[in-house]
């Protein structure tokens, strides 16, 4: 069996996501994992998909794929599948990546699976596993088609590996920029947000604040225990807080030490933001809420009063340890 | 211009879907909306139709048993011009492959300048219909559009699309396929008169016959997938669930405390 893998990059890296995903492939027991690297920093994407599993890499950079745009992908990914006589192709799902797959799957008439969080090998063909219901079931399915395309949820499924790197085949391309469609401009994210992504605490609101005061008491929570907030994007959208503090699918990923969840369902846009959280904290009113069913304290409670009081011990307990130990005086003039 | 929006009717209690156990299928036997994201791609087509003023139409196509037609009132009643359900018996069972030959054939017909969807719809998730649609239509597509404008020339619009980054601002010849995504402005309300208009106005049913889709193009023998098992997903066994407001921070802070957290 043949695999090929789309290698996505952000900013110049390789995604961890995408790169996962070739030693899933020989996890599967592939005999060849192909990876295609596309965009204007291939040759430096390029070698690090050549070291994380790939048994060949196929990197190109011309004119035509630099834009970040599917259809001019799907035709290069068609013509290395073709050519190569790929039996599988797989995405680690995002926004470019779902454009191009199901491009792709029409582009080949390959049955296309996606939301998968694992594949296996089953003897003679390949079956995937994806988590449907709010998560509440695993569904096992199989491709029918000759050429098959899977997308994966956009997880951590396993660490990159590291492998002897391999060759890597530069491909010239000869369709000019895609006439269709033209990048005007960029807005990057504001980077308010980026101490998110490094920050020891995080304290999350979702719809369940019901208002937008009440992430006052998410920030005072947040000072005493020194963390920062994040919202949940439903949030966002209804203009309470600003974007760069969104987690999830279409925000940052978070993997703090501790992550309190207050007001929030965990729908799966979410929890792909921050179900990696070391230890996982919500209250909130619903005890159906899916959160229950992947946190390590789950709190059936009105956040409103909880989260002062909660705040209120903290800044106790800060005082105590202040007091034993009081901060030592300048040492100025001694 | 012309606009075509594809909208799904949807199961109307979108927290508790079923799963039909023997078919593997989601029990689609209840009550049914239009899918929420679909609706805010109507509002984008009605709002683009205004900013080159009043200039054009909007259409709205549904895949849809004909008893879940008359979902197809509320876009109606928005200001939507047309709306069209394929209905055909031998559409049940169809993937992702099936369902966009089904729906390329129906939108190559009324030959629109745009075609827009929701980026996902609340009973799948799948969210790559639009992709597979535009590729059989060989015109160019985007997904997670937050924002659309008139572009340079009349054949071309501006689409902001979200990526995982921020925004990217895009201009696309026309015709094109867009997925829009569900953070824009909210769909606006029918009108009263909208509606009484909209319950005059039929809503037109098609069948695959009338698109020269052959039945073996689509249903569940076209598939290229199939379920094989289901079974209960494990939940993470180590939460402990306390319950009621009291008691509930000095609990929350003996846990910290315990983990070393603070």
């Amino acid at each position: 069996m043949k695999i090929i893998v789309m290698i996505e990059e952000r900013d110049g890296q390789a995604t961890d996501h995408s790169l996962a995903l070739l030693a899933l492939a020989r996890a599967c027991g592939a005999a060849e994992v192909l990876a295609a690297v596309c965009g204007p920093n291939a040759a430096d994407v390029a070698r690090q998909a050549a070291h994380s599993g790939a048994t060949r890499v196929f990197r190109c950079d011309s004119v035509g794929l630099r834009g970040p745009f599917a259809p001019p992908r799907v035709r290069f990914l068609e013509e290395l599948v073709r050519k190569y006589h790929v039996d599988a192709v797989f995405f680690a799902r995002s926004v470019l990546a779902s454009e191009v797959a199901g491009g792709l799957a029409s582009r080949l008439e390959a049955g296309v699976i996606w939301d998968l969080v694992d594949v296996k090998w089953d003897g003679d063909c390949l079956v995937g596993e994806k988590l449907v219901l709010g998560d509440s079931r695993l569904v096992e399915c199989r491709w029918t088609t000759a050429v098959l395309v899977a997308v994966f949820r956009p997880i951590p499924l396993r660490a990159p590996g590291h492998y002897a790197a391999v060759a890597i085949d530069e491909i010239e391309w000869k369709e000019s920029e895609y006439p269709a469609m033209r990048l005007l401009g960029r807005e990057p994210r504001s980077t308010a947000g980026d101490v998110l992504e490094t920050v020891d605490v995080v304290v999350a609101g979702g719809l369940g604040i019901g208002r937008k005061d009440t992430l006052t008491l998410l920030e005072e929570l947040a000072g005493v225990i020194g963390g920062v907030v994040a919202v949940t994007e439903p949030v966002v959208d209804r203009g309470w807080y600003p974007r760069a503090h969104q987690v999830g699918l279409t925000g940052r990923t978070v993997r703090p030490r501790l992550y309190i969840a207050c007001g929030i369902s965990g729908a799966i846009q979410h929890r792909v933001g921050m179900q990696y959280s070391e230890t996982i904290i919500a209250i909130n009113t619903d005890p159906d809420a899916p959160i229950f069913q992947f946190c390590d304290l789950g709190v059936i409670a009105d956040l409103h009063e909880v989260v002062p009081e909660l705040t209120r011990l903290l800044r106790d307990e800060r005082r105590k340890v202040d007091m034993e130990y009081p901060p030592s005086p300048t040492s100025d003039g001694l | 211009m012309k606009i075509v929006v594809c909208v799904k009717p949807v199961p109307a209690d979108g927290m508790n879907l079923m799963l039909d156990v023997a078919s593997f299928r989601l029990d689609r036997s209840g009550p049914v909306v239009i899918n929420d994201v679909d609706l805010q791609a109507v509002e984008r087509a009605l709002e683009l139709i205004e900013a080159v003023g009043g200039e054009g139409t909007v259409v709205a196509v549904a895949m849809t048993p004909a008893a879940a037609a008359r979902a197809l009132t509320l876009p109606l009643g928005m200001g939507v011009e047309r709306a069209i359900a394929i209905a055909d018996p031998e559409i049940s069972g169809s993937d992702l492959l099936g369902t966009s030959r089904v729906l390329a054939h129906a939108i190559a017909a009324e030959d629109a300048d745009l075609v827009l969807f929701g980026a996902a719809a609340s009973d799948s998730k799948g969210a790559m219909l639009w992709a597979a649609i535009a590729e059989r239509l060989k015109i160019s597509w985007l997904s997670n559009v937050t924002d659309l404008q008139p572009g340079s020339q009349a054949n071309r619009i501006v689409a902001t699309r979200r990526y995982e980054a921020g925004y990217e601002k895009i201009e696309i010849v026309l015709p094109c396929a867009l997925a829009v995504s569900g953070s824009g402005t909210p769909a606006r309300q029918p009108s009263l008169k909208g509606m009484i208009e909209a319950k005059r106005k039929s809503i037109e049913i098609r069948a695959l016959n009338d698109f020269g889709v052959k039945t073996w193009e689509c249903g569940a023998a076209a598939s290229g997938t199939t379920v094989t098992g289901i079974r209960e997903a494990e939940s993470r066994p180590r939460a402990e669930i306390i319950e009621g407001n009291n008691d509930a921070a000095r609990r929350i802070y003996e846990f910290l405390r315990a983990r070393r957290s603070l």
